[in-house]
């Protein structure tokens, strides 16, 4: 019973990163028409600067050369901001280009950013990567209740990341975004700065990336860089694809969706004996559903939702009436 | 300054053959169908793994198993379009659609393929080729067929392209859609013909590197980036700049080892596919 | 600042490549007129829009707009003065809903920047609120309001045409550069289009200047007409001086009108 309670736990887990992952790359795909294929880079990027903030100094027999101890909030915070460094790099030259080529220059950049994480070995460690990560109080908790409490830490920034995703999608900054991903033209004649919008668009789904990124470093205490192949971008984009794009409650019930799937399949070779092929079949299962999906539901299970007039004047009414 | 040494020539002309051919098919595609097709790594795979059931399963000669490998190709490029892109094609779906779908396709073909083979590699039943050595520079065998077929083949598109009705449509069609229908191209037709040359193409490219190297399920789908930075380096919808950016790549790869660390080789593609998407996105041909 | 000319346009000139789109073109717009530009396909009327509006940088000439030197200003910059342009294939956001699409035209509403939509509605309220409120207003206006939650994308041809004047509305313009508003439209909802255009310049002080193809509507509507071919202004007037003007004959030769 415990057993089937800690397995629980762990798949809930890793839904809740693999969650706020696609509530970020909702940020970009659902509200601001960025098609991007390079996702796991922020995930990355995240992982990594909040590991080698808070690991201790290498000794001689490491491979990287970086090690700042520091306490774990920065570590987590500073792979954020490292994530939007990235994302703001990366989108100075891209971010005007046509959409499809958005795609192919994304994955691009995401690749050139795994084959420096496997070779410049004084800074990640190289193919062998970063070990002994540390875990947020584990003096304070109970090694029996740990998990759980690290769950409650991913719920507590997934519902974050919700919560402000929704509220930006109501705001007048998501109005506008959405109004670039329509018709990026229209919006430019009625004298909108539009480069500006998808920069920022681009640099909050990285953030919320890089808080993923950071919550997993400190979950699974060690860091690979075939961990971070395209495998994980394709992952979130078929839970955002399925669950519903546009709509934050969708990249949710995505997530959630394709985690369990995955995680619950697991167990099916040794119940059938279709052990050795299991992983290659559900994969075939999943490509299906995404050709599935676009074919004849491709707004997805939780179709984006709009806001009507009404929703508009009670937010205005409501939150004015502290003033 | 490094002095130029042949040896990387010939390994990048052989490289660069068999992405050259790859690409072709790709940059037709686009320009034709307008999207880009994220599948197009595995015809390359099914290319080669056909001709392995040929050659390896079946005892077949791997001359006939190459030959054998292009019309399998072809049908099940013709089906997965009737099935998958064209029902969407009808509904008026966007480029991004038929993208997202051909995301779907690959991950399903090459997971198939990984599924009845598994992720082992696989070699075909070759008798091992000798190196030879002409003017100091070292050449196999096999680079020698690759470079051989390659070239025919080439020369063969472009006849096509130059001296049939087919091949000046296809033309037309991949460099402006509109005016080619406007002018009585019959599209549908044009587009049957460019995949059956773009995946008969890439299969004969997928069964060379087979010769080659090795076989596995991700074969394909590793070059994918490699074949558009190909595409995008000639300009999308040119098919000599497919041939050429090809060549390109395959030497740039190459060449790349004397002054960068070998294990980026991959990425050198990379990067002159951002930096050119970037700067110059209508490739070294300049625009249409 | 005597001018009544809102808008004067001297020695445009714009160049794509090797093709001269516009050569030389000269344009005068009487503040509160409804002003015609027409000209045979491929005249260059388009591309002067864009040029006019922005989109473009000309490469020689100057653009003067209410008395401001706008030749090499930005779309932003254009806007902000009080120009704005819709375009021929009445580009409403498709996912959006109207009230959105109206909401999107306002100007200068503080809410956009990210800083204030994430600090909350408090630091942008009364923004939120004219803007909300000039598009109840509109809504009424256009008789839009029962499908003001609907989808740009679900309304009919003619109320999306509407829908876009509205939302350039919006932008609080002096002029605006309509493209080709008739269009696709069917006769009856052309007719509907007339009658608001005509309202809106004289119940709103709002100044026109409209590409059309639709002779009628044209000669019915329009206070003066410029007619443009290869680039170039060919004549100017009222619609029975144009009619009569032996050039503009010349240069629609050929072409019928519909």
């Amino acid at each position: 019973m415990l057993e089937q309670f800690s397995f629980v736990t762990s798949v809930a887990t890793v839904a809740g990163i693999y969650a706020i992952l696609a509530i970020g790359l909702n940020v970009h795909w659902g509200e601001a028409g960025l098609l991007n294929f390079g996702h796991v880079a922020f995930f990355a990027v995240g992982a990594y600067t909040s590991a080698l903030l808070t690991i201790a100094s290498p000794s001689a027999s490491q491979a990287y050369s970086f090690g700042f101890g520091m306490p774990i909030p920065v570590g987590i915070v500073g792979g954020c901001i490292a994530a939007g460094i990235i994302a703001f790099l990366m989108g100075i030259p891209t971010l005007k280009l046509r959409e499809d080529y958005l795609a192919v220059v994304s994955i691009g950049l995401a690749e050139i950013l795994r084959y420096g994480l496997m070779n410049e070995n004084w800074l990640t460690g190289g193919v062998g990567g970063i070990y002994g990560i540390e875990r947020p109080l584990t003096e304070a908790i109970p090694f029996a209740f740990y998990n759980l409490f690290y769950l409650g830490l991913v719920l507590v920034a997934l519902v974050g990341c919700y919560l402000y995703t929704k509220k930006l999608r109501r705001s007048p900054f998501g109005r506008v975004l959405r109004s670039i991903r329509d018709d990026e033209e229209a919006a430019v004649a009625l004298g909108k700065e539009t480069f500006r919008y998808r920069m920022q668009a681009f640099i909050i789904g990285a953030v919320i990336a890089g808080l993923a990124g950071s919550l997993w470093a400190h979950y699974t205490t060690a860091l690979t860089p075939t961990a971070f192949a395209t495998n994980i971008t394709f992952t979130t984009w078929v839970a955002l694809i399925i669950g519903g794009s546009g709509n934050p409650k969708g990249a949710i019930a995505g997530a959630g969706l394709i985690i369990s799937f995955r995680e619950a399949t697991r167990y099916l070779p040794d119940v059938y004996g279709l052990g050795e092929i299991m992983p290659t079949l559900r994969l075939i299962f999943v490509g299906v559903l995404v050709i599935v999906t676009i074919r004849y539901r491709p707004e997805g299970l939780l179709p984006e939702r709009n806001i009507t007039r009404a929703e508009y004047y009670n937010r205005l009414e409501s939150e004015s009436e502290n003033l | 300054m490094i002095s130029f040494d042949p040896q990387f020539l010939i390994n990048g002309l052989t490289t660069g053959g068999t992405i050259a051919l790859a690409a072709i098919g790709l940059t037709l595609i686009f320009g034709v169908l307008n999207f880009i097709n994220f599948a197009h790594g595995e015809y390359l795979t099914i290319g080669a793994y056909a001709a392995f059931v040929a050659n390896v399963s079946l005892g077949l000669p791997i001359l006939l198993s190459a030959i054998l490998a292009v019309p399998v190709t072809v049908v099940f490029a013709l089906v997965i379009d009737r099935i998958v892109f064209y029902p969407l094609r009808r509904q008026g779906a966007g480029a991004l659609a038929l993208l997202i779908t051909s995301v779907g396709v690959s991950i399903v073909v090459r997971n198939l393929i990984e599924t009845i083979w598994s992720s082992d590699t696989r070699r075909y039943d070759l008798a091992a080729g000798e190196a030879m050595s002409i003017l100091g520079i070292r050449i196999t065998a096999v680079q020698i067929i690759i470079l051989v077929t390659s070239l025919l083949l080439m020369v063969g598109v472009h006849l096509l392209l130059t001296r049939t009705t087919l091949g000046v449509s296809m033309r037309a069609t991949a460099s402006n859609q509109s005016l080619a229908m406007s002018s009585g191209i019959n599209t549908e037709q044009v587009v049957r013909w460019t995949w059956v040359i773009g995946a008969g193409l890439t299969a004969v490219a997928g069964v060379l590197i087979g010769i080659d190297t090795v076989l596995r399920p991700t074969m394909g789908f590793g070059l994918l980036l490699v074949m558009f930075a190909a595409v995008i380096l000639g300009g999308i919808g040119d098919p000599y700049g497919a041939m050429l950016g090809g060549f390109v790549i395959g030497f740039v790869q190459e060449v790349s080892v004397a002054f960068i660390s070998a294990s980026y080789k991959p990425a050198v593609a990379f990067m002159i596919m951002v930096a050119l998407l970037v700067w110059k996105p209508e490739g070294l041909r300049g625009g249409t | 600042m005597s001018t009544e000319s809102l808008l004067s346009v001297h020695g445009l000139r714009k160049t794509f490549g090797g093709i001269v789109a516009i050569d030389g073109l000269e344009l005068e717009v009487k503040r509160n007129s409804i002003t015609g530009l027409i000209g045979p396909n491929g005249a260059g009327k388009t591309t002067a829009f864009k040029t006019i509006s922005g989109f473009h940088d000309p490469d020689e000439g100057e653009i003067v707009f209410d008395g401001q030197d706008i030749t090499a200003n930005s779309v932003q910059a254009i806007v902000d003065a009080g120009l704005t342009r819709t375009f021929q294939e009445a580009r409403t956001f498709p996912s959006m809903t109207v009230f959105e699409n109206l909401l999107i035209g306002h100007r200068g509403h503080r809410g956009e920047g990210l800083l204030q939509s994430t600090a909350g509605v408090k630091t942008y309220a009364s923004d939120e609120r004219t803007a909300m409120e000039r598009a109840d207003q509109l809504l009424d206006y256009l008789q839009l309001n029962d499908r003001k939650d609907k989808q740009a994308s679900q309304l009919a041809v003619g109320e999306r045409k509407l829908l876009e004047i509205g939302r350039a509305l919006m932008t609080e313009p002096d002029l605006i550069l309509l493209d080709e508003p008739m269009a696709g439209l069917p006769a009856d909802v052309t007719a509907d289009i007339i009658e608001y255009i005509e309202r809106i310049r004289s119940e709103r002080d709002q100044t026109f200047l409209i590409i059309e193809h639709d002779m009628d509507t044209i000669m019915s509507i329009c206070d003066k007409i410029a007619v443009m071919d290869a680039g170039k202004k060919i004549a100017a007037g009222t619609a029975e001086e144009i009619q009569n003007d032996s050039a503009v004959i010349d240069a629609y030769l050929g072409t019928e009108s519909p």
